[in-house]
């Protein structure tokens, strides 16, 4: 049964990025992946039911508009069940004890050291693969 | 007398002298008068004596001739007892005054002996020579009497002559001790009055003269003499006004170059404080070129951090997907020549290796934009109490096996002066570490460079680290014995980017990150100075009491 990840972030290529790493995870059918390049187009999808099942928002913290620390504090208000992992470019105290006070599943720097990644998604929701 | 005037003191002298002058005169002229009138007397005495002697002599003629002319009848006789008898009378006449009624009763006691002869020689002539010499025995008698009185007066008369001419005498002795002894009086009287206005003139003018040489001298602290003497007063006066225009003189003289001094004082003060401004300003403008180069660095590595993530994962990507890409053609590489097959093989290695090369050098650049956003990253650590030496230390420490695990060559000697008074200070270890860090390797590298340029000759690369407490401040000393640094590239040493190492040695911005952390984070201040080819010390001061900038 596979189940959704909505990455948000300003820059396009993340998403192609995304999909190249997890190319072998969506052709096996363990996650379905999720774009929305702004935190309002996230909060939009989230509206509106996002299938199969969400288990996991990626933000990036540094976007135009609404960033990720505050994106987080929303979700966090509206879907407190809902984990979220923060990734940015910038690695500082400051930032990891916000995003930590928000609410945040965890702190995750770029370059994202994706078989990290892959394994704290796992620690996430578990039973999924 | 004291404030009589010189003309009034010598009048006064005059005067005095003149009245000494005068009153012994009078007295030796009042003598004098007194001696001149004891001689006439005296000489008087002397004619009334020789009256009196010449009576007795005439008395002595007279009663001669007077009994002769009564016995002889002569005329001859009787004419000479006449003539004895008027020089009698004329002689008695002279000393009458002496004392008359003897003198009287002399001529009394005359005449009756001249009749008594004149009866007589009237008996003898009528030759009754009984009676004639019973007269002439009468007459006798009384010339007796006569001669005892004209004796005594005679003697008396010499008698009081005599006393007189002693009293003369005494009188004209008196008389010249008195000329003598009233002439010394006189004169020392003279001589002590003038000596004594010679006196009040002349002190008052010595001291007078004293306080000019004094103040010719230039001493000005003098006392002028009491004024005594009003001409001495008034050139006092005038004296103790030069004196005191003097005095002022020397005040305003000492007022204008204290003034001066203190004028000099101020524009020194002036011009130290403008040179401090000038310094100060300076640092600024360092300070704000640092600051803005920082942001500028800063913001360019938040730019460049995102596309550049890209292109590493990608690269890393590529590389994954070339090999999916080889496992998938395998089957139909199989099928292909050996020739095709080699120039597939050989494209797809030369591509790997080319996607190794972007993420080597993406790395590289991913290490220098994290160096560059280590300036916008200040104040991210955590304020703590530390003991400076202990930290300077771990840092030599963790910088020493740094470089030797580099150069298994490398080799220097360290020479440490840490003062142990040093209290715990309050700052951010990572970042002060980063600091250390940065200078030890820069010492290192300095030193350990020159020994290569100078081939094996005698030459030891040291490093000397000293720390010392200022009281209010801390300072941390970095020496090395390398090459040093030019003058023309000092001001350069903390702009981001500038090195002198070869191209990938050296990003930089080590100094330029360790002059953010010093000076912005933590409110210190970082020099240099430098001898090329002696030494290059960094000096770090750090202020106690103050707790760095979180927000810097």
């Amino acid at each position: 049964m596979p189940v959704s990840i909505l990455i948000v972030d300003d820059e396009p290529d993340v998403a192609v990025l995304f999909r190249q790493h997890f190319r072998r995870e969506t052709r096996e059918g363990v996650y379905v992946l999720h774009f929305a390049l702004s935190a309002a187009e996230a909060l939009d999808r989230l509206a509106s039911d996002i299938e199969p099942e969400l288990v996991v928002i990626l933000s990036d913290i540094n976007m135009p508009g609404m960033d990720g620390l505050a994106l987080l504090r929303e979700i966090k208000k509206r879907w407190p069940e809902l984990p979220v992992m923060m990734l940015t470019a910038y690695d500082d105290e400051e930032r990891r004890r916000r995003a930590a006070d928000s609410g945040a599943a965890d702190f995750v720097t770029k370059p994202v050291d994706f078989d990290f990644l892959k394994t704290r998604l796992r620690e996430l929701h578990g039973s999924s693969v | 007398m004291p404030t009589f005037s010189i003309r009034l003191r010598l009048i006064f002298l005059s005067v005095l002298l003149l009245s000494i002058l005068a009153g012994s005169s009078a007295l030796l002229i009042r003598e004098l008068i007194r001696d001149s009138r004891s001689l006439s007397e005296e000489a008087k005495l002397v004619s009334i004596v020789r009256d009196a002697n010449s009576a007795s002599k005439h008395f002595g003629d007279l009663k001669y001739w007077a009994i002769d002319s009564a016995v002889t009848q002569l005329a001859g006789s009787q004419d000479a007892a006449e003539l004895a008898k008027s020089g009698l009378e004329s002689d008695l006449k002279a000393i009458s005054a002496v004392d008359p009624h003897v003198v009287a009763a002399i001529g009394g006691e005359v005449y009756i002996m001249t009749n008594l002869t004149r009866q007589a020689a009237l008996a003898y002539s009528s030759d009754d020579s009984a009676a004639g010499n019973a007269l002439v025995a009468q007459a006798k008698t009384r010339i007796l009497a006569i001669e005892d009185q004209i004796d005594k007066i005679v003697g008396r008369l010499e008698e009081q002559a005599i006393v007189r001419r002693d009293a003369s005498m005494r009188q004209a002795e008196f008389a010249t001790r008195l000329a003598i002894a009233g002439g010394i009086g006189a004169l020392a009287l003279a001589l002590g009055f003038t000596a004594l206005t010679v006196h009040s003139i002349t002190i008052p003018l010595k001291q007078l003269d004293r306080s000019i040489a004094s103040i010719t001298r230039g001493d000005l602290n003098v006392a002028m003499p009491p004024p005594s003497v009003p001409e001495i007063a008034a050139m006092t006066k005038t004296l103790a006004m030069l004196r005191d225009s003097l005095i002022e003189r020397d005040r305003l003289e000492g007022e204008r170059q204290r003034a001066e001094m203190e004028a000099h004082a101020a524009r020194d003060t002036a011009e130290a404080a403008l040179h401090d401004l000038k310094a100060a300003q300076a640092n600024l403008i360092q300070a704000e070129k640092m600051a803005s180069l920082g942001q500028l660095t800063a913001g360019i590595a938040h730019e460049i951090k995102n596309p550049l993530n890209f292109v590493n994962n990608f690269a890393s990507l590529s590389v994954g997907l070339l090999d999916e890409l080889n496992a998938a053609a395998a089957p139909a590489l199989a099928m292909l020549d050996a020739r095709r097959r080699g120039e597939f093989t050989e494209a797809c290695d030369l591509l790997i290796g080319n996607l190794q090369r972007i993420g080597e050098h993406g790395r590289r650049a991913d290490n220098i934009v994290k160096s560059m956003l280590a300036h916008s990253r200040g104040g991210s650590g955590h304020l703590e109490s530390v003991d400076l030496n202990a930290l300077v230390d771990e840092s030599l420490n963790l910088a020493y096996h740094g470089a030797r695990a580099q150069d298994q060559n490398f080799n220097v000697t360290i020479e440490r002066a840490y003062d142990e008074n040093i209290p715990p200070l309050s700052l951010v270890p990572q970042d002060m570490t980063r600091v250390f860090l940065n200078l030890f390797g820069n010492a290192f590298y300095s030193a350990n460079k020159r020994k290569r340029e100078m081939n094996g000759a005698d030459f030891r690369p040291t490093l000397a680290l000293t720390t010392r407490d200022l009281g209010d401040a801390v300072e941390v000393r970095v020496r090395d014995n390398g090459g040093g640094i030019p003058p023309e590239i000092r001001d350069k040493l903390f702009q981001p980017f500038f090195t002198t190492k070869p191209t990938g040695e050296g990003t930089g911005l080590g100094l330029s990150i360790a002059y953010e952390i010093v000076t912005n984070q933590h409110r210190g201040t970082i020099e240099v100075s430098s001898l090329v080819g002696e030494f290059t010390e960094f000096t770090v001061r750090l202020p106690r009491g103050h707790s760095p900038d979180r927000s810097a």
